[in-house]
């Protein structure tokens, strides 16, 4: 008996999600009237897109391995707030940017560790580090926005560069840098092997650590990687918004969690892919548009999330129970 | 003589093809302390839970009081008057001792709020029947095994059992709870409460039961007057099979001491074990549930912690700390339970078969070569003729035989110079079983020191070299089978008493 593989329901999945963006993307060509289709229009999405790819991927990874992270939109927070206030009390940019790398590797450090050392729930050992997160960027910042006028104009242009093809249409180069960065990851994810045995360890940590795998370094490996994604991304918000805010990434990390389960991770490991995250972000960034574009409520994006989210867990179930007689 | 209470008729019960009771004609009568005897896998426990309601059997009946009885469920059974005291407790271990024993029966009053104190009381009154104190307050997580088990044939009783099944009631009990349970049947034999003691402790069987039946592969040997027969009997009877499977041969050489484990303990499970692997040999492991032989392999490749004890590799001490320094080593352990800690049953079996080398199908920078997968899986699935459509078949959809050939496969792979194997064919088809068995005993004839735990008794004595026979967490002794002269009488002496 032939056996229905993960892989082939990914695959699947992935056709289906490319082909739920082609129509969306058909769809909105058509009934948007131009307005879609104009470069501006185009640019805005995927210029939105960037900081929720970013800590997406991240946490596809921390899924792939059993994990979950919520802490990383206060991440996204934190750093933000820190490299924003040392650039205004006149710091250099690199001293700013290796404080908020400490940061990032710090927290990731201490959600890895926690959840391995003591077999604690990671939903529970984020969640309180989220808050921390949270809670010490709203101290420093007493909630105000931080600007840092002094700082490098190198940082400030970088921020909003654009890349420029055919001499008309401009690529934000964040975006640019984004893509490059996850699509390096996905390709070591896949090829290179001790990244690849984060599916064997999500999927049954036991057997693996039977099997010869160091466990306990994936696992607080896989923290940290989430964190430096959540660094990328609060470097790149910083610089392109030109503050510092300590309510950067509120419940960005849910969006994340979404996207990547609709890109084919689920809570239980051992499954997930970048490029399904990577299509589930790309959707709904569609979806939104398309709300703006019709004239609806942009709002609404919201509630599509949520229901493109159980779709993809009906999804997962009815094509679950096919692949086991 | 004394009334029969309840009847068992030619009951027999079959789990998919497997027959695991087999016309099974058996009595209790009103009083008296029945033992149930048989090794592993004789059919005790598949009997305890069909009288209990738990199973229902394919075929026969059973009788109380000579009316024809169906209990589709333990609290049926109850009802009529058949309790469980299971091996494993099954009381809410947050819940106080009264809650537990008027679980689901609470007293309550006309507008349903729940009389505790009247539960209370009535839990006293039990406990008073049975002469042992115990607060019914108390948390019963609070209490030893041994006043939880009390609290669960206070249970019973409060639910006017008739008899009650103990399934191994002394394997988690000092000698001073075993004492003070044996006193607690008595009371009861007084008070016309049956007792079915299923056990593989025989001397202990033979100090409290009035008879003894004796289970072997699902068929009734005996039940005899417990003071008409001694303890060879009983022995003999749990082991009188023929062995008509063909073994492969013995040893053709015995070489060095590859790993020497000197004094091995873990606090709870083992104590102070000691043996040697030898290359070209098969040293055999084995004893009844609970003996601790698959927690000392897992101590020795690191998966769980040594209290105490010295580990010697080719006379070098060394420490292991977890599965990964094992391998590094030369040690591979294949684990009994090869569907939730063996296999990763939504992979593909080329990815199973080479989860543990990865050096095989990486390059010096870790990058993966994807044929090298495949070639090196393709070699190991002709090898062990494991039936799969492809390399990319999840290994869920394998056999058991299959699976099990999966993961000896895997293991042999880092050519380990010890290798373990815990129960390499549970649940295997007598063909694949065959081939396990052949290439295990060529792996010993490579050099490999191989170290087999089984429970079934032909299977150790058709591989083994040398036996360690294995009780409650000691190591009775090590017997010398190159030439196949060690018997089954031999073996399980050495494993019950």
């Amino acid at each position: 008996m032939s056996g229905v593989k993960i892989k082939s329901i990914l695959k699947s999945r992935i056709f289906l999600l490319t082909f739920i963006n082609v129509f969306i993307f058909c769809f909105l060509s058509v009934a948007a009237q131009g307005k879609f289709l104009s470069w501006t229009n185009i640019k805005a999405i995927i210029s939105l897109m960037t900081y929720d790819l970013l800590l997406a991927s991240g946490m596809t990874f921390v899924l792939i391995l059993g994990g979950i992270d919520l802490s990383v939109g206060a991440q996204v927070a934190l750093e933000s707030v820190i490299i924003s206030l040392m650039l205004r009390s006149g710091l250099p940019l690199v001293i700013a940017l290796a404080a908020a790398l400490a940061a990032a590797v710090l927290i990731g450090f201490f959600n890895g560790y926690l959840v391995n050392r003591f077999s604690l729930a990671p939903f529970l050992v984020t969640l309180g580090s989220q808050l921390i997160c949270r809670g010490l960027a709203t101290v420093a910042t007493q909630g105000q926005y931080v600007s840092f006028p002094k700082a490098s104009r190198a940082f400030l242009t970088f921020g909003r560069y654009e890349i420029m093809f055919g001499g008309k249409y401009g690529f934000s180069l964040i975006l640019l840098i984004s893509i490059v960065v996850i699509v390096v990851f996905s390709f070591f994810l896949k090829y290179w092997n001790p990244l690849n045995r984060a599916f064997l360890i999500g999927a049954n940590p036991r057997a693996a650590r039977l099997s010869g795998m160091n466990v306990s370094r994936m696992t607080v490996m896989a923290y940290i990687v989430c964190a430096l994604f959540a660094l990328l991304a609060a470097i790149f918000m910083t610089a392109n918004q030109r503050i510092g805010y300590a309510n950067y990434g509120i419940t960005y990390e849910m969006n994340a969690i979404a996207v990547s389960v609709v890109g084919g991770a689920n809570m239980m490991g051992g499954r997930g892919s970048l490029l399904g995250t990577f299509l589930g972000v790309l959707m709904l960034a569609f979806i939104t548009n398309g709300f703006i574009m019709l004239g609806g409520n942009p709002n609404w994006q919201q509630a599509a999330t949520g229901f493109v989210l159980l779709a993809a867990i009906a999804f997962d179930a009815l094509t679950n129970r096919k692949g086991r007689a | 003589m004394t009334p029969v209470f309840l009847e068992v008729k030619n009951i027999s019960k079959s789990f998919a093809s497997n027959a695991v009771l087999r016309d099974i004609c058996f009595d209790i009568r009103e009083g008296e302390v029945h033992a149930l005897i048989g090794e592993n896998g004789a059919g005790k426990s598949t009997l305890i839970k069909i009288i209990g309601g738990i199973y229902q059997p394919d075929s026969g009946e059973i009788n109380i009081d000579g009316q024809v009885v169906h209990c589709a469920n333990p609290i049926q059974a109850m009802e009529r008057g058949v309790s469980i005291v299971h091996q494993e407790l099954s009381l809410a271990q947050n819940l106080s001792v009264a809650e537990n024993i008027f679980m689901r029966r609470e007293i309550i009053n006309k507008i349903g709020f729940i009389k505790w104190d009247v539960i209370r009381q009535r839990s006293r009154e039990i406990f008073d029947q049975i002469g042992i104190e115990i607060n019914p307050s108390d948390l019963v997580g609070t209490l030893s095994v041994g006043m939880q088990q009390v609290v669960e044939i206070a249970k019973a009783i409060s639910l006017k059992a008739r008899v009650i099944l103990m399934d191994e009631p002394t394997s988690s009990l000092s000698e001073k709870e075993i004492d003070r349970l044996f006193t607690l049947i008595r009371e009861l034999k007084k008070q016309k409460v049956s007792i079915v003691y299923v056990s593989h402790k025989i001397s202990e069987v033979m100090e409290i039961s009035d008879r003894v039946s004796v289970l072997r592969d699902g068929r009734l040997v005996f039940t005899k007057d417990a003071r008409e027969t001694s303890v060879q009997d009983i022995i003999s009877a749990m082991v009188g099979r023929e062995i008509n499977n063909i073994y492969p041969a013995r040893s053709k050489g015995v070489g060095e001491v590859v790993l020497q484990c000197k004094g091995l303990t873990r606090y709870g499970y083992f104590r102070d074990i000691d043996f040697e692997a030898h290359s070209g040999e098969i040293l055999g492991f084995y004893g009844l549930i609970g003996a601790g032989r698959s927690e000392i392999a897992r101590a020795v490749v690191g998966a769980d912690k040594l209290t105490s004890g010295e580990i010697f590799i080719d006379g070098q001490k060394t420490v292991i700390k977890n599965p990964e320094e094992a391998l590094k080593k030369g040690i591979a352990y294949l684990t009994e339970d090869r569907k939730q800690m063996g296999l990763f049953l939504d992979f593909s079996v080329a990815k199973n078969i080479t989860s543990s080398t990865p050096s095989k199908f990486t390059n010096e920078s870790g990058f993966i070569k994807s044929h090298n997968i495949a070639a090196v899986a393709e070699d190991v699935v002709r090898a062990l003729t494991i039936k799969t459509d492809n390399l990319d078949t999840d290994v869920v959809f394998l056999s058991g035989g299959n699976q099990q050939k999966v993961l000896l496969g895997k293991w042999i792979l880092p050519k380990p110079r010890v290798l373990i194997v815990d129960e390499p064919t549970r649940g295997v088809d007598v063909g694949a079983k065959a081939l396990i068995h052949q290439k295990l005993r060529g792996l010993a004839d490579e050099g490999m020191a191989l170290v087999v735990i089984s429970s079934e008794m032909p299977e150790i004595m058709g591989l083994s070299d040398r036996l360690a026979i294995f009780r409650e967490g000691r190591l009775t002794e090590v017997l010398d089978n190159s030439k196949g002269q060690v018997s089954q009488n031999d073996i399980m002496e050495r494993a019950v008493k």
